[in-house]
């Protein structure tokens, strides 16, 4: 009865919850709903934790080997950050609206896999070795920032376009465009270091498993892509005077991308009939 | 009058140059090349790489394969752009990094302490705080503040005032300049590896020693098995190695999958297993009667070993082999199309009383196709047996070193550059009435708010 999958399911509905109520407190600002919407995603992060373990206990592994466990892992680290964001900057509580948002829709597509996603299976040998820790905790942790931070550049083109009609309007509730901007740069600033060293450690294992540290294979590609419009925009931010808008949509670009490495191996296996060794659920 | 042609030469080629150099030294540029080098490495992954032009054909259409061979979209990450586009950003990170180094050293370098309270009123984190005492004990208190934050402190007396800087995390100004130097180590690494390093796949079968050129010795497989999952999944593969250099055996592995052997040099990884695709250990030939269609025999063949069939003038040998037969009409050369056993075929010498009458090739799934015409008998393929291969993966590549290099000092410049923020403090001290002033400014590279956080914090400790 009390196996990871039972878990799973209070954690969906209580992230569906504080994304509801998030989104209602940034409608009506009762600063109650508001702490309850922090109190629920609090709480759905703890059970989040509690899928982990319990997972790595029925497993016996690391858990997060197969699609499922890693949307798991990647919502529990979305919320982590989340919570890091609203006990230092206490005032921007409107942004649980779209970043809890988020993290409930991870949680909901892994809720959508089939079951043979979800199932608990052996690893299969190039996947028994301790670099799946490493590789995967660090790759996450970028994409849990690059998540984030796509959440602030949506908001801030919403922002942005509404500061410049000078109505007020829905996005009143918003932070400032000017904070926007700077967090967006601060989670990719997060994310960016440890995306590398995701791919690098990757690389490391690649070169002991495989052979070779680099092969092309669509998941390295799509890696490197993402990384190289993710440097774009640190480039483009930081050293050209160019609007915050235009930073905006190279983050959400990057984010596409990242979202293509992390789920598009097996759609283009399936879809174009490119193989990836990456590519282990099909 | 020649002299000032002279100049207007001269300046009209400067302008040429001090445009290329602009041109090269942009950022701009480099957001230009991140995004075609994204786009063309993405290209790569929604056309299958190395195939065949029929293959193309075949997939994409013959009007496609013209823009797929005209843009090499067939071998996307060897074509001459994307080399271009790789070149072109080492070039602009040549450019930037010598082009910015001098600021960057200065700004890391220089303990600036000469400078008045007035540049200090000009930062935009600037404060003045009249203190209740000496200038000397003002700067104790100031000293014990910056201390207490870990900032590194610089102080000067001079004869109206006193002058103090204070820096910290200065380090986090080189993070930019060393991870962009790891770049130019891993794409020097990476060409040393495409041009020096070695990479390649062999099937080792158990009890056969393989030369190995690259390392000058030779390895052998000694026995290869495979343990599986109670649900009848692989749960790993093994092979039991041995070095064998200068004819001594040196020493003895058993590798699996993320478990290699190194020798000399050279990596040994275990990657597949499979069934042989151009050698056999048996095979199994029914004989039998023309005229009657009895069977006159069931006969077992070792591989390459000619065998006297009793009761008949038959001797037989299965001298060839491949598991998917196929015949390359332009070279007249038969090959197995793939590893998959998708049509077997074994070659057979028959002797009929004493001469070699046929040596045809026999298909499994397709008996008696061309029957023998010299000789009584029908032979058929029916069945075999393979040995199984361990697929090993063997690389030696000097390159990879520069790359760990390039990757590990990448990760350090990185984490100094996104977490160490360099902020720097301006300080004047001036004597005031029976007190002083002291000014304050400051500055950092990152992280605003945290340090006008700081500043505050300074400020209030005052």
């Amino acid at each position: 009865m009390f196996n990871s999958f039972f878990f799973f399911d209070i954690i969906f509905w209580i992230y569906l919850a504080a994304a509801c109520c998030y989104i209602f407190y940034m409608g009506i600002k009762k600063e109650g709903l508001g702490h309850l919407a922090f109190a629920l995603t609090f709480i759905g992060w703890l059970l989040n934790t509690v899928v982990l373990v319990v997972r790595w206990y029925e497993t016996g592994r690391a858990p997060y080997a197969n699609l499922y466990e890693t949307m798991v892992l990647l919502s529990w680290m979305i919320v982590a950050g989340y919570i890091a964001i609203e006990l230092k900057y206490k005032k921007l509580r409107v942004l649980g609206a779209i970043i809890v948002s988020i993290a409930f829709l991870a949680i909901g597509a892994a809720a959508m896999l089939p079951y043979r996603y979800q199932a608990i299976e052996p690893l299969i040998p190039a996947l028994q070795s301790n670099w799946l820790v490493l590789h995967v905790v660090t790759t996450f942790i970028g994409y849990a920032g690059f998540a984030i931070a796509f959440g602030l550049g949506i908001m801030y083109l919403f922002k942005e376009r509404a500061e410049r009609s000078g109505r007020s309007s829905f996005f009143d509730r918003f932070p400032s465009s000017e904070i926007l901007d700077d967090l967006n740069y601060k989670f990719i600033a997060i994310g960016f270091p440890f995306v590398t060293l995701g791919i690098i450690l990757g690389a490391i294992w690649a070169n002991y498993a495989w052979g070779g540290y680099w092969s092309w294979d669509p998941k390295e590609t799509w890696a490197l892509a993402t990384w190289t419009i993710y440097a774009a925009y640190l480039h483009h931010s930081h050293k050209t005077k160019l609007s915050g808008t235009a930073a905006s949509v190279i983050g959400v670009l990057g984010f596409i991308a990242m979202v293509m490495t992390f789920l598009g191996v097996n759609w283009l296996a399936k879809l174009l009939g490119v193989p990836s060794i990456h590519a282990y659920t099909v | 009058m020649e002299t000032l042609v002279q100049t207007e030469v001269n300046t009209r080629q400067r302008g040429v140059l001090s445009k290329v150099y602009d041109f090269f030294s942009s950022v701009k540029l480099a957001v230009v090349v991140f995004f075609l080098l994204a786009a063309g490495s993405i290209s790569g992954t929604l056309i299958e790489q190395g195939l065949s032009p029929q293959e193309y054909i075949a997939n994409h259409g013959e009007k496609w394969y013209y823009w797929i061979n005209l843009l090499s979209l067939n071998n996307v990450y060897h074509s001459w752009w994307f080399s271009v586009l790789l070149a072109l950003l080492a070039l602009n990170l040549a450019v930037c990094l010598s082009k910015r180094l001098p600021t960057i050293w200065k700004a890391y370098y220089v303990v600036d302490t000469d400078f008045t309270h007035n540049l200090v009123q000009n930062f935009k984190n600037n404060t003045v705080i009249q203190y209740p005492s000496g200038m000397e004990e003002a700067r104790g208190k100031v000293v014990d503040i910056l201390k207490g934050k870990k900032y590194k402190i610089w102080t000067e007396n001079n004869p109206n005032d006193i002058t103090i800087f204070a820096a910290k995390g200065r380090i986090g100004r080189l993070g930019s300049t060393i991870g962009h130097i790891s770049i130019f180590i891993i794409l020097i690494g990476a060409v040393l590896s495409s041009a020096i390093g070695f990479r390649g796949f062999y099937p080792f079968y158990e009890g056969e020693s393989v030369f190995i050129p690259e390392g000058n010795f030779y390895v052998m497989v000694e026995k290869f098995w495979i343990d599986y999952y109670e649900n009848g999944g692989v749960k790993d593969y093994f092979s039991k190695m041995s070095v064998i250099d200068n004819g001594k055996k040196v020493f003895t592995k058993t590798i699996q999958v993320n478990d290699p052997l190194q020798y000399k040099g050279v990596w040994f990884y275990q990657s597949s297993y499979g069934q042989a695709w151009d050698r056999l250990d048996k095979a199994f030939i029914r004989i039998t009667d023309k005229k009657s269609g009895r069977v006159v025999a069931d006969e077992t063949l070792d591989f390459r070993k000619e065998k006297l069939i009793a009761g008949t003038d038959l001797r037989l040998n299965a001298t060839n082999f491949l598991s998917d037969f196929a015949y390359d009409s332009e070279s007249k050369q038969i090959y197995a199309k793939s590893g998959e056993q998708n049509n077997p075929a074994a070659e057979l010498e028959i002797y009929e009383g004493g001469e070699l009458i046929a040596k045809p090739w026999i298909f499994y799934n397709y008996p008696n196709m061309f029957p023998i015409e010299k000789s009584k008998y029908n032979f058929i393929l029916s069945g075999y047996i393979a040995p199984q291969y361990s697929g090993l993966q063997i690389a030696k590549d000097p390159g990879v070193n520069l790359v760990w290099v390039g990757s590990f000092t990448l990760m350090g410049g990185l984490f100094i550059s996104f977490f160490i923020f360099h902020r720097r403090i301006w300080i004047k001290i001036l004597p005031s009435e029976r007190s002083s002033l002291v000014y304050i400014g400051g500055l950092t590279n990152k992280d605003t708010i945290g340090f006008e956080k700081e500043m505050k914090s300074i400020i209030g400790s005052f």
